[in-house]
């Protein structure tokens, strides 16, 4: 340990008592902060950290605490699932592609520590799952058809006085009845049941699958057809709307707010919408709905090699693949790259991904569902 | 900082507190910043209680369990918070106190040793100083995240208590978590 700089080490003052206050401490309010992998690891440090770790208690402090996405789980077409981790050594899972669940899945959407999987044949079951623990569950049959692509949305936001998981899957899905429209359907794990909602999307828009994000009780989808844009469902006022905005790139959420990254001639731009309630002002309102949160020049790192030029029409496949927290990851070409918002640096992933791949982010986090 | 006051001071919009380490030493620190000590609210408050003409004088709070430059750190931690009587700021104001202080707080934990931080959280512990025991126990989180057992063992100084074939079977069962790389 070291021994410092100062004269007068605050060491020498401790006895044994403080000292082993300081080790309960530790092991109460730093563990929590850690992800899931480190602290299954630390579980071998000693008993009591053995213990501690393994209580839901703990498991729900954790899952409370610890809220970065530092993984990322990627699928292309029927292929099984892979996962890349920003750091192999703190984060990571068991069973990267997910041989626990009692099927091969397809996996649709991922929120704070949780995955959303389907099942391929049959029913094509939904699965809720945690890959750090393997712990599952199936739930029961929707009533609609959602498709054979369903736009999901899995919103989990772990609370401190919700001691078990509660979430909600929400699903996007071409009407039967209508024509160009969209119904919703929702998945509460509070009630354990589904309920379709009275509002329905008409627009002729189509919702993309993987796109979905979830800021402060409204999800958000890219849209492709009708002038493409954002559209959302509100699930507090349970109304559903086109944002106007020409934004187009991925979604995400940053400080509590949906942002649009894409990466556009030779720069990666992030837009966060300050002004969520643009469309409800009267005509001449002048309030600005988006406001430039990043801009980064790309072209001057010679790290990234050569670069395409991101020209891609606002419905390709963007190269922006999540943009979330402090992480943005996009691709050139085949290779994955990342940006830290943080500490202003690019990283390199070292694995090739195909061009249909769908990309989640991932929490590693210990909570129990 | 050392600072002994002789007169009371009339008590003001920023009225101050002096607190006294576990070497003597005297920090003289605004009572808002000195509030987010619990255990100096709770000391603080009971003397308020006990002593009526005491209240306006000077009050040196005793902290024996905290050495000069651990306080140092806190105090200079704690003034950097939004604080509590604060006139509300407006958005813009606000964004720019977020960057200083996240640049400020970078800053900090770049300068601080691995050993430092246990003190920190230590006192952060004895004097009920609910943001700074968060903050340096991320801190030390971050430090530890992808670090060996064995060098947690050591750095913490916890005595390993597990059978050698009891350890052994852990190892094997939960591989995946001592890899330092992903297997695909």
């Amino acid at each position: 340990m070291d021994q410092g700089r100062r004269p007068n080490k605050f060491i020498a003052n401790r006895n044994n008592k403080i000292y082993m206050d300081l080790k309960d401490i530790i092991r109460e309010h730093a563990l929590p902060f850690l992800p899931a992998k480190s602290l299954f690891r630390f579980k071998g440090v000693c008993r009591d950290w053995k213990l501690q770790i393994s209580t839901p208690f703990f498991a729900h402090n954790q899952s409370n605490n610890f809220h970065r996405v530092m993984g990322f789980f990627c699928q292309s077409q029927s292929k099984p699932p892979s996962f890349i981790s920003l750091d192999p050594n703190s984060c990571g899972i068991p069973d990267p592609s997910l041989q626990f669940l009692p099927e091969p899945v397809d996996i649709r959407t991922s929120s704070n520590g949780l995955l959303c999987c389907q099942g391929r044949t049959g029913e094509q079951p939904y699965y809720i799952c945690n890959p750090a623990t393997k712990q599952w569950k199936k739930l029961p049959k929707p009533t609609a058809n959602h498709g054979s692509n369903p736009a999901l949305v899995l919103i989990f936001e772990p609370s401190l006085l919700n001691f078990i998981a509660e979430y909600k899957l929400i699903c996007a899905f071409p009407s039967a009845d209508f024509d160009n429209a969209y119904e919703f359907e929702i998945y509460s794990s509070s009630e354990g049941s589904w309920t379709i909602s009275r509002e329905m999307f008409f627009g002729g828009a189509m919702f993309m699958p993987c796109s979905g994000v979830h800021v402060n009780g409204i999800v958000y989808w890219l849209s492709k057809m009708g002038g493409g844009g954002i559209v959302f469902f509100d699930l507090t006022m349970e109304r559903t709307q086109r944002l106007y905005s020409s934004q187009n790139g991925c979604l995400g959420v940053m400080d509590g707010k949906l942002t649009v990254t894409s990466a556009y001639g030779q720069a990666l731009t992030v837009n966060v919408l300050s002004n969520s309630y643009t469309n409800t002002m009267g005509m001449n309102s002048r309030v600005k709905a988006w406001d430039r949160k990043l801009h980064v020049n790309l072209s001057d790192r010679s790290e990234l090699g050569p670069l395409p030029s991101y020209t891609h029409s606002a419905h390709d496949q963007g190269a922006v693949l999540f943009a979330s927290g402090d992480v943005i990851v996009f691709r050139c070409d085949r290779a994955l790259h990342t940006y830290d918002m943080k500490t202003k640096e690019f990283g390199r992933l070292s694995c090739e991904i195909d061009n249909d791949v769908r990309f989640f982010g991932y929490v590693n986090s210990l909570v129990e569902i | 900082m050392s600072n002994t006051s002789e007169n009371p001071k009339p008590s003001s919009s920023s009225a101050k507190m002096t607190l006294k380490t576990s070497d003597n030493e005297l920090f003289e620190v605004e009572e808002a910043v000195a509030m987010k000590f619990c255990t100096v609210k709770q000391y603080f408050e009971d003397e308020k209680d006990s002593d009526v003409a005491a209240r306006g004088s000077t009050t040196v709070i005793p902290l024996p369990n905290v050495h000069s430059a651990v306080l140092a750190t806190l105090i200079s931690y704690g003034k950097k918070l939004p604080q509590s009587n604060a006139v509300a700021d407006n958005h813009e104001e606000e964004e720019t106190k977020k960057k200083e202080r996240k640049k400020y707080e970078q800053g900090l934990l770049k300068n601080l040793m691995p050993g430092e931080l246990l003190d920190l959280i230590s006192a952060a512990n004895y004097l009920d100083f609910k943001e700074g025991l968060e903050f340096f126990n991320q801190a030390l989180a971050d430090h530890i995240q992808n670090k060996s057992v064995e060098y947690v063992r050591k750095f913490f100084g916890i005595k390993n208590d597990y059978e050698p074939h009891e350890e052994e079977k852990y190892r094997e069962e939960y591989a995946w978590a001592f890899e330092g790389v992903d297997e695909d």
